[in-house]
């Protein structure tokens, strides 16, 4: 799938996540989006590590409501007054609410991870206008070190203990001034490879245009059919909002908007490039 | 081994194209319509006034028989179109007066805009209703009143100057075969005479002239909507026609058959992305 084509779809799939908040739409966008990483997601990639993160998320969104929402009326438990903040009732609508957050948040970290999962770097810089080609290229050279940054913060760690040098304060500038002038080090290399190979030398003399697919141009138009679709329906009030205080309803759900939700699966339907994971 | 992904992806292009139908073809949905009442030779008289968000005003002076009528009665007797959602905790809501909105979801009250409720006594300022309209009862001379506003910012329709005659003096218990005086429609408020500043008043309607029954039982629970039961059949009753009081049943059961039809559609849609995500780590696990 082309970058501008994921681009459509993540942007779409956000417009849905965040210009309401219906939990059942959000629901829908997460696993369109699922469904997406499942079927085009760069080989070797795992999701394993994405839904983790989204599910620790909820669980903590869940969490915090709990004990810091205190209205409602289906009452779960009462927690003693003088604890600060959280003292007061739990109620069946906080944990409501927190569970509306939750999908907020994972739909939100789905619909933008097939940028990372399943296009390459290279085709996220080559898709920016030609105007934002060099900053992007800089910006993804900078984050493309903060992996080894890491690491080399590791290792310096631990060859300063090997030295006898205490970990607290007092020995953090024996681990920081290492740690910097290696990742100073890292920028240059990385300034002078990118240079031996002619970046910024001139115009590009290898450049190969991303070819349109059928199902680049299907899913750049479905995305924008769902968006425009969910904002006339937030418009006309055929996509509503949903708040479970004062009084704790199901959320509402629209044919229509569950049709402009499933619209997002288009791209799934495509031909399956994943790889076990 | 290799599984032909090819059926269930037509199957399932098959049912978002259908979906994406019935997205583009989303129907509209319009509230019921009340009736026009004719005759305005009541002795008790409640105004109504409705105020779109466009600011038009629209008025109605609605004769009851009774002593008092609850603010569904009154609007169903207006003749001004409305539509209401059941809800089960919170009792009717009020979606549409006078076709705003022309089409709504059922739990209309969550959308950005809503029609305020608001009563006020003869003479007095407008009282947000804390009450649902078929609890808020009126009296000779009271007004119930609807502007379309914001969630954010319940403002108060215009004051129901002149919309009614003034209320009727009480009858004395010694002189109980004396005729009323004749109710003239618009007649002037207190606090400032004449016509509404906007809107297009339509006049008096009446249910009939029913004679008023002397004395309304108090509800145990200090509550004034009991006297509905006193009320003459005829009034109790000021229903739209046969008619259109099916057409209006057959709205709401529509638009609550229509609101569950939502909500098993995303669980349908759910099920079958989960199905497919499911056939999809299935695939990759077993390899090109």
């Amino acid at each position: 799938m082309s970058a501008r084509a994921t681009a459509s779809w993540s942007a779409a799939a956000m417009v849905i996540v965040i210009a309401g908040n219906n939990p059942v739409y959000r629901v829908l966008v997460a696993l369109a989006a699922v469904n997406l990483l499942l079927a085009a997601r760069r080989p070797g990639r795992s999701i394993r590590g994405l839904l983790l993160l989204v599910l620790v998320a909820g669980f903590f969104s869940i969490t915090l409501n709990l004990l810091l929402s205190h209205g409602g009326t289906h009452v779960l438990a009462r927690l003693p007054t003088w604890l600060p903040g959280i003292g007061g009732l739990v109620s069946l609508e906080s944990l409501a609410f927190g569970a509306g957050v939750a999908t907020g948040v994972g739909g939100a970290a789905l619909a933008v991870a097939p940028l990372s999962l399943v296009l390459e770097p290279h085709q996220l810089i080559d898709a920016l206008p030609r105007a934002l080609q060099r900053t992007g290229a800089a910006l993804a050279g900078s984050l493309n070190l903060v992996p080894g940054i890491a690491t080399s913060f590791v290792g310096v760690r631990e060859a300063q203990r090997l030295r006898g040098v205490s970990a607290g304060r007092a020995g953090a500038g024996s681990v920081l001034v290492p740690v910097l002038l290696t990742a100073m080090e890292s920028s240059v290399q990385l300034a002078e490879a990118m240079e031996a190979r002619g970046y910024g030398s001139g115009p590009r003399t290898r450049y190969q245009s991303e070819p349109w697919t059928a199902i680049d141009v299907l899913t750049m138009m479905s995305a924008a059919l769902a968006a425009v679709a969910f904002l006339a329906g937030q418009a006309t009030g055929l996509a509503l909002d949903w708040y479970p205080f004062p009084v704790l309803i199901a959320p509402h759900a629209s044919i229509p908007m569950v049709a402009a939700c499933a619209l997002l699966l288009v791209p799934s339907l495509g031909k399956n490039r994943g790889l076990k994971g | 081994m290799t599984i032909t992904p090819r059926l269930p992806r037509l199957a399932l292009a098959a049912a978002i194209a259908a979906s994406t139908a019935v997205l583009l073809g989303a129907s509209s949905r319009v509230g019921p319509a009340g009736p026009l009442c004719a005759g305005a030779a009541s002795q008790r008289h409640a105004a109504v006034v409705v105020e779109h968000a466009s600011g038009s005003v629209r008025t109605a002076c609605v004769g009851f028989a009774g002593a008092q009528i609850s603010g569904k009665q009154l609007l169903a007797a207006s003749g001004i179109p409305y539509g209401l959602s059941p809800d089960p905790t919170q009792g009717d809501a009020v979606c549409s007066v006078d076709s705003e909105p022309t089409t709504y979801p059922p739990s209309c009250f969550l959308l950005p805009r809503y029609w305020s409720l608001w009563r006020a006594g003869y003479g007095q300022p407008w009282a947000y209703a804390t009450k649902g309209i078929e609890l808020v009862s009126l009296g000779d001379g009271d007004a119930l009143g609807f502007r379309y506003v914001r969630q954010d910012s319940p403002e108060a329709p215009i004051l129901p100057q002149g919309v009614c005659p003034p209320p009727q003096p009480p009858v004395t218990p010694s002189a109980p075969g004396a005729p009323a005086p004749p109710g003239v429609a618009g007649g002037a408020f207190p606090g400032g005479g004449g016509a509404p500043r906007t809107g297009a008043s339509t006049g008096a309607a009446g249910l009939g002239a029913a004679p008023a029954t002397a004395e309304t039982p108090a509800r145990p629970d200090g509550l004034q909507d009991s006297h509905l039961a006193s009320l003459p059949a005829r009034s109790i009753a000021p229903a739209p026609p046969p008619a259109l009081a099916g057409a209006a049943k057959l709205a709401h059961f529509l638009r609550a058959v229509l609101g569950l039809e939502g909500r098993l559609a995303a669980v349908i849609a759910a099920l079958a992305m989960m199905a497919l995500a499911a056939y999809r780590l299935v695939v990759n696990r077993m390899g090109p």
